[in-house]
């Protein structure tokens, strides 16, 4: 049979690239990228571009007003499936330090670093942490090390580093925010653990969207039930027959409480809660931090609200 | 001429596409019963002109026509990789009259058999239209405009690469037509079966050339108004060539005879 | 027999199977006139044509199928516009409206950043996610789709099959044009919760080519289409039930499953005689 099929694949994606790239570049818009307002202080600020805003945190706690950070990702972008703009690449273009994670969350990055032919100090934050296992094809391990205090710590020494390399001069000053900072990561895990105590181990049941919290359970002695999603990243959907056993488990575990995360729709979580029996709680903070006047958008912040949200469904 | 209406009246009638004049003022009118021819080289217009009658471009001028109005496309028009059987086709003749929400009955198919059988085609009511040769597919299309039952049937390029079987039993559907006073006007390049079988030609090129009939038209300065350069003259015989590279060998140089 | 009534005794499998069969079935019939019109681009595209009246939707906070809606009827609109011209065909003009507002689309959504993770309807769908809400819109989708082939289907196919004829007997093109567009847009909607965006296609034409292959007349090719892509729902979501791939993948690997079975049956039959 003789159809006129029309290949049009190639024409309109160039199209549509085209005219998207085009409109948005001249728009002067500033895509995602957030910037620190210029303020005082002594001489020039580097400028500073992290992709995750926990290492935009820790930038900022550790760069005090040395540095300019300015950030890729927002508290509604989901590392994962993030797609970088133009206005990300220009970004880069002036940056002096450049933080990535690394273990392949923001493996987008690379791309985008050469395109924008950055000259900048690059740090990459999980080096010199072992990462946990995973057979996942994409991951070298699994790269949501900050949920781990003593991981995060290493991260603060790596973006010390990073900093001081690109400016020597502030060598003492990263190095006294750090210990400070350190300290507070310290103080934090501590009351994550005061919170937990009254609940015992086997009871602290978390199911998550996705697997983003195998650093968090090992650290705090969690334990982990199951996910929605079968992954280390969100970019997965799950079968019926792990939905199924997922189902099973919760059930089996008397598990009554199913976490959402920010930055990602929950309306499997709430099919499976119903079937399962369960409720859908609040949002958890799981690859980003929150938003403007959340109460969440530092990291301590952020891990603390986590620990609450999980403690009071656990004693509930 | 009878003294009775014209089937088809047009008046001053011009189709522009974009800035570009592709009809320019062209006025005739056909009485019924009549088989007229509308000839002319490649872009003169000949489609435009089946497409105004049509209403489907928009035009300047005045445009009367006898409802209801059949028609018959090209074959080449026509998705051929269409699943339909020859049947099929025919019953689709008969949509407007069935209207929305109605399915075609057992009396409708009927109906379009007898049509196929009309144009030698009931043996093949059950072939794919997609399977059928040019000339048996023309023919198809023939019965379909049948179904429609018009007082005015316009045709376009109905005889080129058709068959010699297909081609005479066309016409002598078309001649019955014109004999239960229905009026026919078909666009060819055929010159020679122009001049056979119909009464009155229209020879155009942008404008309405000549009007008339074959004596009239086929004179050496007529034609040269129309084609130009491409003229032929043998034996004292006028013919045109019409684009030589586009129509088949048995329809190049045919002339009068 | 456990394992073929297992899934029935869960919520989210009954509500899954439900969305499977009705998208499977109209996506399948409607397939058939956007396979043979001609247009298969039209089934890629309608999805990108979707993104911005989703998005449009989206930003104002509206219902997103009729955002989707929407941006079908501009595009009909615009299309006539153009042909009016009377130099354009409607594929050429179709062929240059369905990427701009592919380009359009996919700006406003570089420029609106919620979009990303909080519409539903992602690359691959969410079969299981479906809610009670999500089913009422595949029935309504589907009753629509039914009444417009009770409706207009023999016009719809004389369209398909020869437009210049039915132009002459004079059916209007525009409303025609915008009828088949809209039902197919409407398709693609309830398509995308299931499949997603890049499936989608593949559930338009995938059971239409299988049944191009089984049939001989238009209708009862729809029909066939309609009962494969509804087969290919239902056993989809049997495999995902026992297996670990999604519920979308499942379902268009079916799809192509089926159509390599029909396909193969057929060129096996050639050689033997």
């Amino acid at each position: 049979m003789s159809l006129s099929l029309r290949n049009s694949k190639v024409v309109p994606a160039l199209a549509a690239a085209g005219l998207a790239l085009g409109i948005t570049a001249c728009g002067g818009d500033d895509g995602n990228a957030v910037s620190d307002a210029e303020g005082g202080g002594v001489g020039q600020r580097i400028s500073v571009v992290a992709t995750t805003m926990q290492l935009q945190d820790f930038a900022r706690q550790v760069g005090r007003d040395r540095v300019e950070v300015t950030g890729i990702l927002g508290p509604d972008n989901e590392p994962h499936e993030y797609e970088p703009t133009p206005s990300d690449a220009e970004a880069l273009a002036d940056a002096d330090v450049v933080l990535e994670n690394g273990a392949n969350l923001d493996e987008w990055l690379d791309d985008l670093l050469s395109n924008a032919g950055s000259q900048a100090q690059r740090v990459t934050a999980v080096e010199g942490i072992e990462l946990l296992p995973t057979e996942e094809e994409g991951f070298p391990g699994d790269p949501h090390v900050w949920h781990d205090p003593e991981a995060a710590k290493t991260m603060v020494d790596n973006v010390a580093a990073g900093l001081a390399a690109a400016d020597p001069e502030g060598r003492a000053t990263y190095e006294k925010s750090a210990s400070a900072y350190k300290a507070e990561l310290d103080a934090m895990a501590a009351d994550i653990r005061d919170a937990f105590e009254p609940i015992p181990p086997e009871q602290r049941d978390l199911i998550t969207t996705h697997d983003a919290f195998g650093y968090f359970v090992r650290a705090y002695d969690v334990q982990q039930v199951g996910t929605v999603l079968p992954a280390l990243t969100t970019e997965s959907e799950p079968s019926g027959r792990q939905i199924r056993e997922l189902v099973q488990e919760i059930r089996a575990q008397d598990v009554d409480v199913i976490f959402t995360e920010e930055a990602v729709d929950a309306g499997l979580e709430r099919q499976i809660a119903d079937e399962a029996g369960a409720e859908v709680s609040t949002s958890l903070y799981a690859d980003v931090l929150g938003a403007p006047d959340s109460g969440a958008e530092t990291f301590i912040e952020a891990e603390l609200a986590n620990a609450r949200a999980m403690a009071a469904a656990w004693q509930s | 001429m009878s003294g009775s209406v014209a089937a088809i009246a047009v008046e001053r009638l011009s189709v522009a596409f974009g800035d570009r004049l592709v009809l320019e003022d062209v006025s005739f009118t056909v009485s019924p019963g009549a088989l007229v021819g509308v000839l002319g080289p490649n872009g003169a217009g000949k489609t435009t002109l089946l497409r105004a009658l049509l209403g489907e471009v928009t035009a300047d001028g005045r445009l009367t026509l006898a409802a209801p109005v059949a028609y018959v496309p090209q074959v080449s028009d026509v998705q051929a990789a269409f699943p339909i059987d020859a049947q099929g086709v025919v019953v689709m003749g008969l949509y407007p009259r069935l209207g929305w929400w109605r399915r075609p009955s057992r009396d409708d198919r009927r109906r379009a058999l007898a049509l196929l059988d009309q144009v030698g085609m009931a043996d093949r009511a059950r072939s794919p239209f997609g399977e059928l040769s040019g000339g048996q597919r023309q023919r198809v299309l023939l019965a379909r405009a049948l179904a429609q039952e018009g007082r005015v049937m316009l045709l376009d390029e109905p005889l080129s690469g058709v068959d010699t079987r297909s081609r005479a039993l066309m016409l002598e559907v078309l001649r019955q037509q014109c004999a239960e006073d229905r009026t026919v006007l078909m666009t060819t390049h055929d010159l020679a079966e122009a001049a056979r079988v119909c009464d009155r030609m229209l020879l155009l090129n942008r404008r309405l050339i000549a009007a008339g009939t074959t004596q009239e038209i086929f004179t050496e300065e007529v034609l040269r108004r129309a084609y130009g350069a491409d003229v032929l003259m043998l034996d004292g015989r006028v013919g045109a060539l019409d684009d030589p590279h586009h129509h088949t060998t048995t329809e190049r140089r045919r002339w009068n005879g | 027999m456990e394992w073929l009534t297992d899934p029935w005794s869960s919520g989210i499998m009954r509500r899954a199977f439900a969305e499977a069969i009705m998208m499977g079935a109209v996506t399948g019939a409607l397939g058939c006139f956007v396979l043979l019109r001609g247009l298969a681009f039209l089934g890629e595209s309608v999805a990108h044509t979707l993104i911005l009246g989703v998005v449009v939707a989206f930003l104002l906070g509206g219902p997103v199928a009729l955002g989707a809606v929407g941006a079908a009827a501009l595009t009909v609109a615009l299309s006539s516009a153009l042909t009016a011209d009377q130099r354009f065909s409607v594929d050429v003009s179709m062929g240059v409206l369905l990427p701009t507002f592919f380009g359009l689309g996919v700006t406003l959504i570089a420029l609106s950043e919620g979009y990303r993770s909080k519409l539903e309807g992602t690359l691959f769908g969410a079969i299981f996610a479906v809610t009670n809400l999500d089913l009422v819109l595949a029935a309504a989708a589907a009753v629509l789709a039914g009444a417009t082939l009770l409706f207009a289907g023999k016009e719809l196919a004389l369209v398909t099959f020869d437009r210049s004829m039915a132009q002459a007997m004079g059916y209007r093109m525009r409303l025609l044009d915008l009828l088949l567009f809209g039902v197919v847009t409407v398709a693609a909607v309830v398509a995308l919760r299931a499949v997603g965006n890049v499936l989608l296609t593949a559930m338009l034409l995938g059971p239409a080519l299988s049944a191009r292959l089984l049939t001989r007349t238009f209708w009862p090719m729809v029909a066939s289409a309609a009962a494969l892509g509804t087969l290919a729902g239902v056993l989809g979501l049997y495999w995902s039930w026992s297996s670990d791939v999604g519920g979308g993948p499942a379902i268009v690997l079916v799809v192509a499953g089926l159509f390599a079975v029909v396909a193969g049956g057929r060129a096996g039959a050639t050689l033997v005689r």
